[in-house]
Formats: structure tokens, sequence, C-alpha cells
């Protein structure tokens, strides 16, 4: 022991046996001057048995040219080193109850040996492991939450995605609530109800509105003769046909069987009549195919209007259309007839 | 640029990618993987300067490895790092790529043995080409400012720096920090007339 006895060592380090880290002293050599008390706890090796031999004899990693690079600059009294937990997780292996060793956190300093005018490397180890775990805890706690936190924005994203299909199912279900199934257009319902607020809607800005009800002339024997899904084709385009003839403002809708319902609105008697006339004869004066056969329909339209008739309430106008178009059936179909109180007057 | 602060620099480079040479392959030793350490620009500021340039640290908030030295001129060392960038070195070098943005109290010890290896190396360097040794104190981490970095004491000295910055190369990654020296007042004219001295400037 060319710097330091053995005895000496443990006289002069003897305060690092009450430190709660641990402590060893090495000698330029690499043999092993002092062990303090926390490490022969630690590592259950006793520093009588230690003193005086080579470090790597019982830890033989720190024999490695990392370690040895690093360790002699010490005993040239050059600065501090640090070896790090997660880069050396131990530096000197010391088991816990259950067999995990501690980790580490080890920083080696050069100790002045005024004397001999040289340095020793004091190491001192600090056990880092709760600190370990707890971050690790930390961390796991910190990915349920996050995994939780995940999990609940997918549910709300699934939750919008099925909000907005109950909208889109709500809307096509109100849409279907409100038209007839096999032409499209608008249903008895809903045409009272455009009825009513189309009606106020002119009183209250003073304008007219017009109503036409269009009933097919013997309809039942089309059916009879040519079989209900011609029918049902002579209704779509009749549907069709009024579709193109009137206004985006105008609400067309299925009446009845064979009875369509048309709203004008803005439109006085005189508009009324040239739109009615025009639909009488597109359906008219166009037959419908059937069988490489031409078959012919023609229409009767009933027409009454709020400033010409002067209806008190919605559903007068309609009554007073309905008139008018009893009247054209009477007066021998295909034709317009306005309403009029005394009869009707034929177009 | 004077002349004469370019042969300066020049010299302050070389010592810098000396210790820095010297850190990767102390790094290295202790690794899997490879690390490769360069220098692409070094430069001597006023602590103004080096304030009013902050901005180019890329982040208000920096992560840090402080180390005080002692010698023919006195100062602190700092390796800087914005906070990320650093865990992601951390995480590169442990090999556990699994919480590249954790910095945390284990995490940041690292960061301390990585500062201690580095810095070490590089004012070993100097101290080695002047022939002059440097006392150095443990590595300390600090995160914060950068102003507050800069002034963790209140002493009227105004020091000069030097501001090298450092690129760290893995294999997947390449991390940038910065290495700077704070030389107390009239430290810089000590090491310009010592680099003379030892690296007398050509023609």
């Amino acid at each position: 022991m060319d710097n330091l006895t053995i005895s000496k060592a443990a006289d002069r380090f003897a305060l690092l046996d009450h430190s709660p880290i641990g402590h060893f002293v090495l000698n330029r050599d690499f043999t092993v001057l002092f062990w303090n008390k926390c490490l022969e706890a630690w590592t259950g090796i006793r520093r009588g048995q230690i003193v005086g031999e080579s470090i790597s004899v019982r830890f033989p990693h720190l024999g490695e040219e990392k370690y040895v690079s690093r360790i002699k600059s010490t005993f040239g009294g050059g600065p501090p080193t640090i070896f790090s937990s997660q880069l050396h997780k131990q530096i000197i292996p010391a088991p816990l109850p259950g067999g995990k060793l501690r980790f580490q956190y080890t920083i080696v300093t050069a100790l002045p040996e005024p004397a001999n005018d040289c340095y020793h490397a004091l190491f001192s180890i600090q056990d880092v492991t709760s600190l370990t775990e707890a971050i690790d805890n930390n961390r796991v706690v910190l990915q349920k939450a996050l995994a939780e936190m995940e999990e609940r924005r997918k549910v709300e994203a699934e939750l919008v995605k099925y909000t907005e299909e109950l909208k889109r199912l709500n809307r096509a279900l109100k849409e279907r609530s409100i038209r007839d199934g096999l032409t499209g257009l608008f249903n008895h319902r809903y045409f009272y109800y455009v009825l009513r607020r189309d009606f106020l809607l002119s009183i209250r800005n003073r304008e007219d509105l017009a109503c036409l009800l269009l009933d097919l002339d013997h309809f039942k024997e089309i059916n009879d003769n040519h079989g209900h899904p011609f029918g049902d084709k002579v209704l779509k385009n009749v549907a069709a046909r009024i579709g193109r003839i009137v206004r985006e403002t105008d609400v067309v809708s299925r009446y009845g069987g064979e009875e369509f319902a048309i709203l004008l609105p803005g439109t006085d008697l005189a508009g009324a009549l040239v739109a009615a006339e025009k639909i009488r004869t597109r359906i008219g004066n166009r037959p419908f195919g059937h069988d490489s056969r031409d078959i012919r329909v023609t229409v009767s339209i009933g027409i009454a209007t709020c400033k010409e008739h002067r209806p008190p309430k919605p559903e007068d106008l309609l009554a007073f259309a309905d008139k008018a178009l009893y009247a054209a059936k009477a007066s021998g179909r295909n034709c317009v007839v306005a309403y009029a109180p005394e009869g009707g007057k034929s177009n | 640029m004077p002349a004469d602060s370019r042969f300066h620099l020049d010299a302050l480079r070389e010592m810098v990618i000396t210790g820095l040479g010297q850190a990767a392959s102390s790094l290295n030793m202790m690794l899997d993987s490879t690390v490769e350490l360069d220098v692409p620009s070094i430069a001597m500021l006023t602590r103004e300067e080096l304030l009013n340039g902050r901005n180019s640290f890329g982040n208000p908030h920096l992560s840090c490895v402080q180390v005080a030295f002692c010698g023919p001129f006195s100062g602190r060392a700092l390796l800087t790092f914005p906070p990320l960038s650093a865990a992601r070195l951390v995480a590169a070098l442990v090999g556990d790529q699994t919480h590249p943005s954790d910095l945390n109290a284990v995490t940041t010890d690292t960061l301390s043995e990585i500062g201690n290896i580095l810095l070490n190396c590089v004012i070993g360097t100097i101290g080695n080409i002047l022939a002059e040794p440097f006392e150095l104190s443990l590595p300390h981490y600090l995160e914060g400012k950068f102003e507050d970095l800069l002034q963790p004491d209140s002493r009227p000295a105004t020091p000069t720096a030097l501001l090298a910055l450092t690129r760290f190369r893995t294999d997947d990654h390449q991390i940038e920090g910065n290495i700077i020296l704070l030389v107390e007042l009239g430290g810089f004219n000590a090491l310009l007339s010592l680099l003379e001295y030892s690296h007398p400037p050509q023609g």
C-alpha cells in the first residue's frame, strides 16, 4: 500500500460509515482502500474481506476499459466522473430482498492525499431504486390514463358518428313521412300543412294563392284495361310532367289515388288558368306507351284562388277547387274549370 | 471578422472538436450504438449578443448540464438542449425508444453523465493544449429559461461567451445541442494570449 495504509484509511474515512450512501475508495492501482458500512449492508461483503484486493476481483466489469479509462483520470486529480443508473445500472451489484438489483447513480471524485502528492478515487453510490420505480409506476399510471383518454375519445367519436347517422335517418324518416312513395310528390298530410302556411302567408303578404285540383279521367278503366303496373306508370309520369311545368315555389302533391293538388303562391286566377291549361294539354296531348300501343290519358282540373273566390279558411280554398273539379267532370272531363258559386266557368 | 479573431476561433474550434472526439469515443465505449459528435459552428459572443440570439435556440425553455471550471481562467461550461431533444438523446443513447419524450429525475441523471463526459473532455482538452490544468465541479442539471440559466448568480462580472453548436449523430437520430463556455471578465484575454503562446498564428 504505497499511499495510505489500510488501517489509516479506516480511520481517515470513518465518517463515511455513517453515510446512507455507498462509498468506497480506490488506490491508483485499483485496490480497495476503504469500503463503508452501507456497502457492507448492500453487498454482504465485509470491509475486511475486500480491502487490499483489486476491485475487479469481485466486480470484473470495473476492470473493463470503459470504466478504467474514465476512473483512472481521477488518480491524476481529474474532474469528477458520473455513472448514471440508465447507462450503467449497477456499479456495485447489490441485491434487494426478492433478488432485484438496486439502481445506482455513482459519482467518482478525486481525493487529494497531500502526504504523498497523489489522489485516490472516492466512489459515492446513491441508491435510486425507489426513484426509478416511482417514475416507472408513474409512467404506468400515465400510460393507463392516456389509454383511457384515448378510449374515451374513440367512444365520443363513435357517439358523434352515431348522432350524425341518427340525424340522417331522422331526416330520411321525416322526408319519407311527407312524401308519397310512388310518385315522390308530397303527400296529402304535408299538402294540408303547406296549404295552411301558404294561405296565411298570402294574407300577410297581400298576395294571391291559387289551388289546382287535378283528377285523371277514367283512371279506373285504365287500371282495369291495362293493369295496375301501367296505372302506376301513368301516375308517375303525370307527376313528372307536372313537375316540369310548375315553378320551384309551387307545391305539387298526390292528394288521393289519382288526384293531385297543386298550390301556386303569388298566382292569380288568370295565371292559374294558363298553368292548368298547360298541364292539361301536356298530359292529354302526349299519349303513354304501353305494349307498343299509345294510351291517351286526359285530366280534369278545378281551380280556386284567394283573391277571386275569397275563401275564409284554407280548407275552403281546397273545397272551392274541389267543387270546380266536380264541375269540370260534369261538363265532360278533359277541361279546366274555375270555381264559381253559381256553377262555374269552363275554359 | 479580424484575421486574428478568425485564427482564435479556428484554434478554439479545433480544441472543442478534439475534446468532443474524445467524448465520443468514451460514449461509444459505453453504448451499443455509435455516436458521432461534430461542431458545425462556433462563435465568440458577449453575454448580450448571446441573449439577443437566444431565439435561435429554438425554445425559450432549455435543459442544461452545467459545470464550473477554474484554472488559468474561470467560468462555467453549459451543455444545453431543448427538453424534447434532451429526452430523445437519452432515449437514443439508452436504446429505449418507448418513452422518447420523457424527461425525469432518472433521465436527467443520464444527461448529467453525458454532460460530464462532454464538458470534462472539452475543458480537459483545452487545459491539455494550453498546458494549464483546470479544476471542474460536479455537473448540475438545470432547466429554465435561457437568460435564467446564464444568470444564476448576480455577480457583476460580464463574461464573454464561446458558443459551439454541437451535433450528436446516432444510428437513427441527429440531435443538436449547444456547448456554451461562459468565461469571467478578463478570462478570454488570458485564453487568447495562451492560444497565441501555444498556437502562434501563421504568417
